[in-house]
Order: structure tokens, then sequence, then C-alpha cells
């Protein structure tokens, strides 16, 4: 019995999601006994379903406690462990209407409203809350914002508290070094982050001076000889796509043996999520070590 | 000279020649007259080695075609037929300097022949059609070669310039060369004429002297069109009081 | 000595002309140095190990975009066509980018990538080959607009941040070539030495393909191996430093205007000239908002586009 009040369920959903127009009368009598053992059975029905539109916002989710709410995703939200399990229903510049709404959604999270889709999600009654951190302060900002639209204000501030916590504590800790550094994006060609960007931001947060840091551009290219004009202290790479040991041999070839040359998971640096605590504090760790040796 | 036995030329699905057998000597001009489409071009074509959907043989000198290679083939036959495209500027000079193949005393020859000295400097895209029509009869003439295809050569002339380039033809036929040549002017195929080719485009193919072949009897079934006149005077009837039509209908 | 019509003269002066310009080059950069007299050994480590290979990656891709633009003219018998007109950037992107999304932890599998997708754009465009010039240039248009369309596709596979790199590799990068630089100077040389043999045989197609074999030269086989160099010579040149425009449509063009159309002279002057033009353009997008980089491809073609369009309106007056 149970097993198949679940099942009608999902086609009601099924339903709703392609808003067809329920047309026979049988139809209608299966729907009004559902509706009621609905009413009857389901505390959930009161809680959001919702899509979470971007890798960041998707561990938000979780680490707040509304995982169980979540049921659709996007590509690339890959953490925690259950979010790969999640369907998937478009990628980072646009979603897939039709599957989005096949998940009878009630709220969907993005991190750009002018993604493409979102506004037909909205014509059609799916709540859209934005969170696009573009500073280390707006990421616990906008945990404690999801968190009240979705219900789950008190692990959100909860959260948020203890991250601010760390990261005053890192922020105490760290001298203002203004150590330069240079953060190798890419290899080939050479991508560093420039004046607007997250990483920058982040950098700054944790004592050190990055040496395009007033560059007006998103993702300037560079070139390995205004690298060593600008004489950075450190070299940050993250670990992706790129074999570690041959840049740091590369970065040692033309900065000299006492480079220091750190490389961090990206997913805790780039995404403006809970984890970006636990990549400042490791990149803090780094510098530590750094201090001694001068 | 050029040998055909059984040529049976197509393009595409088109027969175009279902069975031709002639023999052309140095010292003549063979006229190939034949409505449009009929398979003139072609045939020229083929006789150069550029038209390779046929069956039966073609002999140049002793051997087949199919035998010498594009490079012998371009020291036995020049080929005369559309003009050059202009898009990168050759200059008249240049496109001549590429068929003398440094023979320079012919090219001021012919450069002399057709009146072209002036002009050549200048890019064959800023000539006029006639003018490119004689740079090519030029080019023709500074190849060298024993046997002469020509496709259309006064086509695009004006009149001074059609009689001296007939008159090249009958001149170097004399000297011994073999003129193969396409026409539509029944005048211009009299006055040059050893022997007339005439492809009905049908398939049909009839060869014969220029006299017995130039003839209304002969041509009027192939072209439609009510002639009159014999020899050099055959030419088409032009009966202006005829009610809508220029032409009477054969 | 008119260096128009004797080829070895024309070949020492550009050869001079391009050493003078890489002198030049090779000093500007981040600061100048001058290249004669490096002040420390750290000036001359960025002299001969960082803008050297640079200038002469530059070089030798420039030149080789630039034959194989004019090869690809006249094989097209349109002296609007350019390297890329047949497709083989747009299936080395598609290779680029299926690398960067099936091995995305290897970097050199970017340039096998390409490598690989210019040949798979170069073995289709072959079957083709045996149309005539302006069915095979159709088919190449359309075969463009395909890679374009699987590139799309790819890129809406990537995410956000493997986008930013396709399309740093699609706009060009001369600082890192895959393939060693002797490598390419040698197919520079080898690429002009085919050119010049094959020059007189050229030169008849500009007649046509009839006139041209009827002037003995055997077309079906010129074409087949002009197809094969252009499109080797060009999968090479994108292997090397990505997708570069205009370089190959600008320079054979504007050689033909200064010195006529004979190719002997237009390849020697295309093979330097596009040397030079690549050479000039790195060094601008090096330099220009220093210390950051513009892509090198792109002001190629920011700077191509009106020479091209003023070369158009020039015709037609």
């Amino acid at each position: 019995m149970v097993a198949e009040v679940d099942n009608s369920q999902e086609k009601i959903r099924h339903c709703c999601g392609h808003r067809q127009p329920a047309s026979n009368g049988a139809f209608f009598k299966k729907l009004l006994v559902l509706l009621l053992c609905l009413c009857s059975t389901s505390p959930a029905f009161a809680s959001e379903r919702i899509l979470a539109l971007a890798p960041h916002i998707c561990e938000i989710l979780y680490a707040i406690g509304a995982g169980k709410d979540v049921v659709g995703a996007v590509s690339y939200c890959d953490y925690p462990e259950e979010a790969k399990s999640l369907p998937r229903v478009g990628s980072y510049n646009r979603i897939n209407v039709e599957a989005a709404l096949a998940l009878a959604p009630t709220m969907a999270i993005v991190s750009d409203e002018k993604m493409i889709g979102v506004q037909k999600l909205r014509s059609l009654g799916v709540k859209i809350v934005q969170s696009h951190p573009e500073q280390v302060d707006d990421v616990l900002l906008d945990i404690r914002h999801i968190g009240s639209a979705v219900g789950q204000r008190k692990r959100a501030n909860q959260l948020a508290d203890s991250l601010q916590k760390r990261l005053d504590k890192l922020d105490a800790s760290m001298e203002n070094l203004k150590t330069a550094v240079f953060y190798e994006i890419w290899p080939t060609p050479l991508l560093t982050a420039g004046k607007h960007t997250f990483i920058n931001n982040v950098l700054q947060r944790i004592g050190l001076r990055n040496v395009f840091g007033d560059v007006e551009l998103e993702a300037p290219r560079v070139n390995v000889e205004a690298v060593i004009a600008a004489k950075p202290k450190i070299i940050i790479i993250p670990s992706e796509k790129r074999d570690v040991a041959k840049r740091i041999r590369f970065w040692k070839k033309w900065l000299g043996e006492d480079i220091r040359v750190i490389s961090v998971n990206p997913d805790l640096v780039h995404r403006p999520g809970p984890r970006l605590l636990d990549g400042m504090e490791y990149l803090a760790g780094q510098l530590e070590g750094l201090q001694i040796e001068h | 000279m050029i040998q055909m036995q059984a040529l049976r030329v197509q393009r595409g699905d088109k027969q175009l020649i279902t069975s031709l057998t002639m023999q052309a000597k140095k010292g003549e001009v063979v006229v190939v007259l034949g409505p449009n489409g009929a398979g003139k071009s072609t045939l020229l074509l083929a006789l150069t080695g550029l038209h390779a959907d046929y069956a039966g043989e073609i002999i140049l000198q002793d051997k087949t075609l199919p035998h010498y290679s594009h490079q012998e083939i371009s020291l036995q036959v020049a080929w005369q037929g559309e003009l050059p495209p202009t898009e990168f500027g050759l200059t008249v000079q240049q496109r001549l300097e590429m068929a003398c193949s440094g023979k320079l005393e012919k090219l001021a020859q012919a450069l002399a022949y057709f009146e072209l000295k002036p002009l050549a400097k200048r890019a064959l895209g800023e000539l006029s059609s006639g003018e490119r029509q004689r740079v090519e009869i030029a080019a023709i003439m500074v190849r060298d070669c024993p046997i002469w295809l020509m496709d259309e050569p006064t086509a695009h002339l004006d009149m001074r310039h059609q009689v001296d380039c007939l008159k090249l033809m009958k001149q170097e036929a004399e000297q011994g060369r073999l003129i193969i040549t396409v026409l539509h002017d029944l005048p211009q195929a009299a006055a040059i004429a050893d022997r007339v080719v005439v492809l009905d485009g049908l398939g049909g193919v009839e060869v014969g002297l220029a006299k017995d072949m130039l003839t209304a009897k002969c041509l009027e079934p192939i072209f439609h069109v009510k002639l009159k006149g014999n020899g050099y005077d055959l030419m088409p009837a032009y009966q202006k009081e005829y009610h809508g039509e220029l032409y009477e209908k054969a | 000595m008119n260096i128009r019509k004797n080829p070895y003269s024309l070949f020492c002066v550009l050869l001079l002309i391009s050493l003078a310009v890489a002198l030049i080059a090779l000093g500007m950069g981040e600061h100048w140095i001058n290249p004669l007299s490096p002040s420390s050994d750290m000036e001359s480590r960025i002299l001969w190990e960082l803008r050297w290979p640079r200038l002469l990656t530059a070089f030798a891709v420039g030149g080789m975009l630039a034959l194989a633009g004019a090869w690809f003219q006249v094989l097209l018998g349109n002296p609007l066509a350019e390297p890329y007109v047949l497709g083989v950037a747009g299936s080395a992107a598609v290779g680029a980018v299926s690398a960067m999304i099936f091995m995305p932890d290897a970097a050199w599998a970017v340039s096998l990538g390409a490598f690989v997708g210019a040949w798979v754009g170069i073995t289709v465009v072959l079957f083709f080959s045996r149309l005539g010039s302006a069915r095979l240039l159709l088919a190449g248009v359309v075969l463009a607009a395909f890679w374009a369309a699987v590139l799309m596709l790819l890129i809406a596979l990537l995410p956000e941040r493997g986008v930013a790199l396709a399309y740093a590799w699609m706009m060009g990068d001369l600082s890192n070539s895959a393939l060693p630089i002797w490598l390419l100077m040698l197919v520079w040389a080898a690429a002009l030495a085919c050119g010049l043999i094959l020059s007189l045989s050229l030169d008849k197609l500009l007649l046509g393909e009839k006139h041209a074999a009827a002037l003995g030269v055997n077309v079906p086989h010129l074409r087949k191996l002009l197809l094969l160099l252009a499109s080797a010579v060009t999968a090479l040149a994108v292997t090397a430093a990505g997708t570069i425009g205009f370089v190959g449509l600008v320079v054979p063009h504007l050689m033909r205007l200064l010195l006529g159309s004979l190719h002997q002279s237009v390849l020697i002057a295309s093979a330097f000239g596009g040397g030079v033009l690549l050479m000039l353009a790195d060094t601008a997008a090096r330099t220009v908002i220093s210390p950051a980089e513009l892509p090198v491809g792109v002001l190629t073609a920011i700077i191509g586009v009106p020479v091209f369009l003023w070369l158009l309106l020039r015709r037609n007056a």
C-alpha cells in the first residue's frame, strides 16, 4: 500500500512538472485519493524541494542540513559524496527547464539569475534565490541567507558563526605580511587571477599580495618574464590538470631554489562554499613554515 | 598525325559521340561544327587528354593517348579554350611566359602579331574579353606545338582580329601544323576548313571535305535553321518579312 | 638589382629584414633588454630561453600559415581562401577540447588532441578532394561549420573554468609550443622548399585546371599533393600555437600585390612575411597591456580583418 502511494506521488510530481492539463475524470478521482493520502501521511510536504544550481550552493545546503531537500543539481556538484548521485538538470551556464520541472522543485538556488532557463523557472512559480559570493565575507552572508530561505536558519547561523570564528583567528594570526604571491590558475597559456576575483580576495585575507592583483581582468594571461619581473616569493598551484612536480621544477628554474611553491586543492579555494576555510587554513599553515625559513 | 578509332565520348550519362573514326594529318584545318552542347569542346578536351570519359582509341603520332604523360602530350598538342580566371592578377607577359617555355623570341613575335605589346605589363583582369582572347591566341602561338586545338578562337574578337586570327590559322596549317578548331560562324568555317566534322548533338557524327559538308542540305537538319547560298556564301536565310520568327525553321 | 625578379636577392633581403625585426622584438618585453649586451645572467636567460624560442615559434608558425594560405588559394582558385578554410582549425580545436574533457589531467594531451583532430579534419577533406575547387570550398565551409558546432557541444560539457581554458587555446598561444623549435623551423624550411619546387606548376594552376593540364601539369596529382602539404603544415602550425587567424589570408595576398603573382617570389615573400608579421603581432601581444598579455590570435584577426576589407575594396576599384 505504502509503495503504491509513493509511486503515485511520483506520478503527480511528474504531471505537475510538465504542466499537463489533467483532462480525464478517472485521473481526477485518482488524484483526489492521492491528495488525501498525502495530507494524512507526509510531514515532508511542508519543506522545500530545492535545485542546487552551482557546486558551492550544493555544498552549503548539505552543510546546513538541507541536503535531504535537494532534489537536483548541476554538473560538477561533486561534494559531499551524497551529492554525486543527485539528478543533473544543467551545467554552469544553462539548465534544462523540462528536466528541472520533472523534479517538481519549489525553489532553485542559483549563482546567476541570468543563467539560461532560470527566468523560465521563475515564471513557472519556482522561487529563485541567488548566491554569488564575490568575497570571502560574502560566503558567510550567503550561508545565512540560504539558511533562512530553506528553513534551516539555526544550523546555517551555527555554521556561519563557526566559520567566522575560524576566519577571525586566521585574520589575527596572519600579520599583514604582504608577501608577494603568484597564483597559477593555468600553466599553458599562463593564466592568473586579476583584481576583481574571489581568489584575489582569498589571498588578501591570508595576508598575501597577489602580484597581478591590480590587473583589471578576470583571468589575465601573463608570461614567465612578467612573473620574474614581479618577484613573487610564493607560487600557488591548484593541483588540477597538470604535473605539479614539473611545475615546481619549472618555477625553481626561473625564480631560484628559494621560491616556495604550494599546491592546493582548487575546490577548497575557488569554490565559495563551507570548505573555503579549510583551504585558507591549509594555505596559512603552509605559510607559517615559510616564516620560519626566513 | 592524330587518329580517332571508333571513338565514343560521353559526359556523365549523355552520349555525345557514338562512333567517330577519322584521321587528321599535318597541314590540315579541321573545323568541328554542331549545336550547343553537342560535345565539340569535349571532343577537343578528349584529344588533349583532359577528358578521360571515352571509349575507342585516340592515337597521337604512333601511340594511344594513355601511353603519354601529361608533359609529353603538352609538347605535341596545344589547347586554347575558355578565358583563364583573372583573380590572381597575372599580367599578359606572365601568362604568355608560362606558355612559351623560355622561347622569348616567339613571345615577342606573338605580342607583335596581336598588337599586345602596349598591354604586356597589364593584369589580365584589366583587359576586355576581346583583348584577353587575343592573349589566348597569342599563347597558343608561343606554344609552338605541331597540333593546335582551338575552341572558338574568334569568340569576343572584333572583325579585324577575327580576320587576323583566321589568317594565322591558315598560314600555320600551310606551314605544316594540324589545326582542329570549333567554330560557329559558317563563312569563317568555309574560309579555312579543309575538312569538317559535324556533331548532331544526339550522338551522330559526320566527317567530310569542307566543300561537301558546308552545304544547306547537310547542315539544315543539324541546326534546324534554313540556310541559303553555298560554300563561302552559306548563311542563315534571314527572313525579316516572316512573321514572328527571325529564322525560318528547316 | 630587381628583387622582384631575382629570388636569391629577394631571399637575402627578406632574411636580413627578418633578422632585424627579430633583434628589435627580442629586446622588447616586460622591460627593454639590449640583445647584444644583456646586463645580467637573468637578462640573458630571459632573452635566450624565453623570448628567443617564442620569437622563433612565431616566425615559423607565421611563415607556415602564410605558405599554407598561398597554397590553399591556388588550390581552390580563390585568392580569399585561408589555411582554416577547409575546417582544419575547427577539427583541431575539437581534438584539443576533447582532450581537455576526456584527459583533463594531462597537459600534453591537448596538443596531441589538436594534432589528431587536425588530421581527422584533413582525412575528411581529402575524401572530398576529387570535387572541383568550387565544390571543395563549399564542402570545406560546411565542414568548418560542422566542427564549430561539435566544438560548441564540447564546450557546453566543460566546467566553467574549463571554458576559459578552451577559449585561451583557441585564441592562440606562442609561449608554449608543444613541438620543438627545431622541428618547426625544419617544417618551415621544408615547406618553402616544396613550394619552390612546385612553383612553376602552381603558376600554371593560376590559369585554371584545364589550362594547367594543357601545359603539361598533372593536375589531379598536384591538387592532392597540395592539399596534403597545405593541410599538414596547417595541422603542425595549429598544434604548435592554437588557431591564429588571418596571417594565412592576408600575407600571401599582400605579397601578390607587392611582387606580382608568380609563386617563386610570392612563396619566398610569404614564408618570411608571415613570420615577420606574427613576430610583430606577438611582440605587441606581449607588451601592449603588460604585465598582462593579449591573445595573439585575436590580435592578428583584429589587424587582419580591416586590412583584408581594404584589399577587397581596392580590388573592386
